[in-house]
C-alpha cells in the first residue's frame, strides 16, 4: 500500500465527522475503515519509533539486571501508556498527519513492543514465565541496537 | 451468636489463623510471662517506714468509668450480635467488622484475640474442612503495620468500596472439590458477597461478569476503561466495581460490535470460542468466553492496538494478540512512500 497524505486526511476527516453524528467508519464503510487502520498502524509505528531510546533504555536495565521483573513492568507500562496516549492524538491531528512520514527503517518496531506488553498480562494470567518475557525482550533488544546507535 | 462465629470463621484464612495463634503466643508470653523470681541470698524488699505510713488517698475520682466484668462481656455480645447481623445481610465486610471491633469501644487487644483464638476452637470442634479457606489476601490480621484497621477508616467510604477480599468458595462446594480447582476456575465461581454482573440484550447470548475475575483484571485493563492508575500506572482493586459497571454498559455504547461466534488467540493453544464485545470508537473490547453449559463468562477486557483490530476485523471476531499475529502471520501492513528518502524519525 502506498502513502498518500490527501487520502489520509481524507479518511481521518471521515472518521471525525462520522463519530460527531454517533456513527462509525466501522460500520458505515469497512472497506475505508480498514484502510484507515492501515494509516494509523503506520503512524504507531513512528509514535513508539520516536521513543525507541526510552524504551531500549528499559530494556536494557532490565536485561543488565539492573531492576527486576516487577519494576521493569512498571516502568514499561508507564512508558507504553504514554507513547500509546501520543498515538492517540496524533491519529487525529491533521497537522500531525500533514507532516507524517512513515517509516522503513523501524521494521514493525511497535508490534514488538506492543508484544511485550501483551506478555505481561499472559504472564498473569500463568501461560508465560517471566523468564520467557526476559527472552522476548533480549531478542527484541538485540534486533534494534544497531538502530538505536545510528540516532 | 453462634452463627456470628461461623460467618467470621469461613472468612478467616488457614494462614491467617497460623498468623493469629502466632501472635496470640507472643502476647501471652509477653504479658502472661511470670515475673523473675528474686535470686538466692537477696533480701526481700521491706517497705520503708515512711511507705507504711503515708496515708491512704482520700481522692477517688467521681467519674471514673467502672465497668464491671459482667456488664462488658454483656456489651461485648451484644455487639457481636450487631456485627453478626450486619455481616448476614452484607451490609459490612469482615474487614469492617475487625475494624468495628477495634475502633469501637473494645479496643481491647484482648477481646480480639479471644474471639479469634474461639473461632479456632470453633474449627477443631467441628473438624477440619468445616469451614472453607483462603479469604483475606494479607498476613496482617488486625492491620497494625498496613494500617488496614485503622480506626479512622472506620465507616462507609463510596471512595473505598469494600473489594478487599478475594476468592472464596461457595457454601456448597466441597473443599475437595475446591482445592483440585485453577486459580483461572476459582475466579469464575460465583461471588458470595453478590457483586457479580450481567448482561442481557434482546436477541443476543447472556454474558455473566464473575466478580474475581473482574477484580483480577482491573489492575491492568483498569486504565483501557479509563479508571484512575496509581503512579505504577495500575488501577487499584479497589475500582473492581466501577469497572465490572463499565463492562456491563459496554452494549450501551453507540455502534457497539457483537462477535457472538467471536474467539480469544483463535488457532493458539490458549484459544477459545468466546462472545466479543468491540468498541470501534475507542478500540476497547471485552471477550466472554463461552462455556460448555451454554453460559459466557467474562475472561479480559483491553484496548486493541490497531493491527489487532485489522485481525478481529478480519477474522469476523478472533482476538489474537500482537505477539501472536507476528508469530502466526507475519502480516505486513507497512506503508511505504516512494517519495520519502529519509524514513528514519527523528
Amino acid at each position: 500500500m502506498t502513502s498518500n497524505k490527501e487520502r489520509h486526511k481524507q479518511l481521518v476527516i471521515r472518521s471525525q465527522d462520522l463519530k460527531n453524528q454517533g456513527k462509525t467508519l466501522f460500520r458505515e464503510n469497512p472497506e475505508e475503515y480498514s484502510e484507515l487502520l492501515d494509516y494509523n498502524i503506520a503512524v504507531e509505528e513512528q509514535v513508539f519509533w520516536t521513543h525507541r531510546g526510552e524504551f531500549f533504555l528499559v530494556m536494557k536495565n532490565f536485561l543488565d539486571n539492573i531492576i527486576n521483573f516487577d519494576e521493569f513492568e512498571t516502568a514499561f507500562t508507564l512508558l507504553y501508556q504514554k507513547t500509546r496516549e501520543e498515538f492517540g492524538m496524533f491519529v487525529i491531528d491533521l497537522k500531525q498527519i500533514e507532516k507524517f512520514q512513515p517509516s522503513t527503517r523501524s521494521d514493525r518496531f511497535a508490534s514488538f513492543i506492543n508484544a511485550i506488553f501483551r506478555e505481561f498480562e499472559e504472564v498473569e494470567d500463568e501461560y508465560c514465565t517471566k523468564q520467557e518475557v526476559k527472552d522476548s525482550v533480549e531478542k527484541v533488544y538485540l534486533k534494534f541496537q544497531n538502530f538505536l546507535t545510528e540516532g | 451468636m453462634v452463627k456470628f462465629f461461623v460467618l467470621l470463621k469461613i472468612k478467616i484464612t488457614h494462614k491467617k489463623k497460623e498468623i493469629v495463634v502466632s501472635v496470640a503466643v507472643i502476647f501471652g508470653a509477653l504479658f502472661g510471662m511470670p515475673k523473675e523470681s528474686r535470686p538466692i541470698g537477696v533480701p526481700p524488699i521491706v517497705p520503708s517506714v515512711s511507705e507504711i505510713h503515708r496515708s491512704a488517698p482520700q481522692h477517688f475520682h467521681s467519674h471514673a468509668p467502672v465497668i464491671p466484668r459482667l456488664d462488658k462481656m454483656s456489651l461485648i455480645i451484644k455487639q457481636f450480635d450487631s456485627l453478626n447481623q450486619q455481616l448476614s445481610s452484607g451490609s459490612i465486610t469482615i474487614d469492617e467488622a475487625i475494624l468495628e471491633l477495634r475502633g469501637g469501644e473494645f479496643t481491647d487487644i484482648v477481646v480480639i484475640l479471644a474471639f479469634v483464638i474461639f473461632c479456632n476452637w470453633y474449627d477443631s470442634f467441628f473438624g477440619v474442612g468445616a469451614f472453607q479457606a483462603n479469604l483475606l489476601p494479607h498476613q496482617d490480621p488486625f492491620g497494625w503495620w498496613s494500617g488496614k484497621y485503622d480506626s479512622r477508616n472506620v465507616g462507609p467510604s463510596p471512595s473505598k468500596p469494600t473489594t478487599y477480599l478475594e476468592m472464596e468458595k461457595p457454601a456448597s462446594m466441597p473443599q475437595q472439590q475446591y482445592s483440585g480447582i485453577t486459580r483461572s476456575e476459582r475466579r469464575q465461581l460465583p461471588d458470595p458477597l453478590g457483586r457479580d454482573g450481567f448482561i442481557k440484550v434482546e436477541g443476543y447470548p447472556r454474558l455473566d461478569l464473575r466478580f474475581n475475575q473482574v477484580e483480577f483484571k482491573t489492575l491492568k485493563h483498569g486504565p483501557d476503561h479509563g479508571l484512575p492508575v496509581d503512579s505504577n500506572g495500575k488501577t487499584p482493586k479497589t475500582e473492581a466495581i466501577t469497572l465490572r459497571d463499565s463492562l456491563i454498559d459496554m452494549p450501551n455504547r453507540q455502534d457497539i460490535v457483537w462477535y457472538t461466534d467471536g474467539q480469544y488467540q483463535g488457532g493458539t493453544e490458549r484459544g477459545c470460542d468466546s462472545v466479543n464485545l468491540f468498541d470501534p470508537d475507542t478500540n476497547l473490547i471485552a471477550v466472554y468466553q463461552k462455556q460448555p453449559d451454554g453460559s459466557n463468562l467474562f475472561l479480559t477486557t483491553c484496548r486493541l492496538t490497531p493491527l489487532e483490530v485489522k485481525h478481529l476485523k478480519d477474522t469476523n471476531g478472533n482476538f489474537l494478540p500482537e505477539r501472536m499475529i507476528k508469530q502466526q502471520s507475519g502480516l505486513s501492513t507497512n506503508i511505504k512512500d516512494p517519495t520519502n528518502t529519509n524514513n528514519d524519525f527523528q
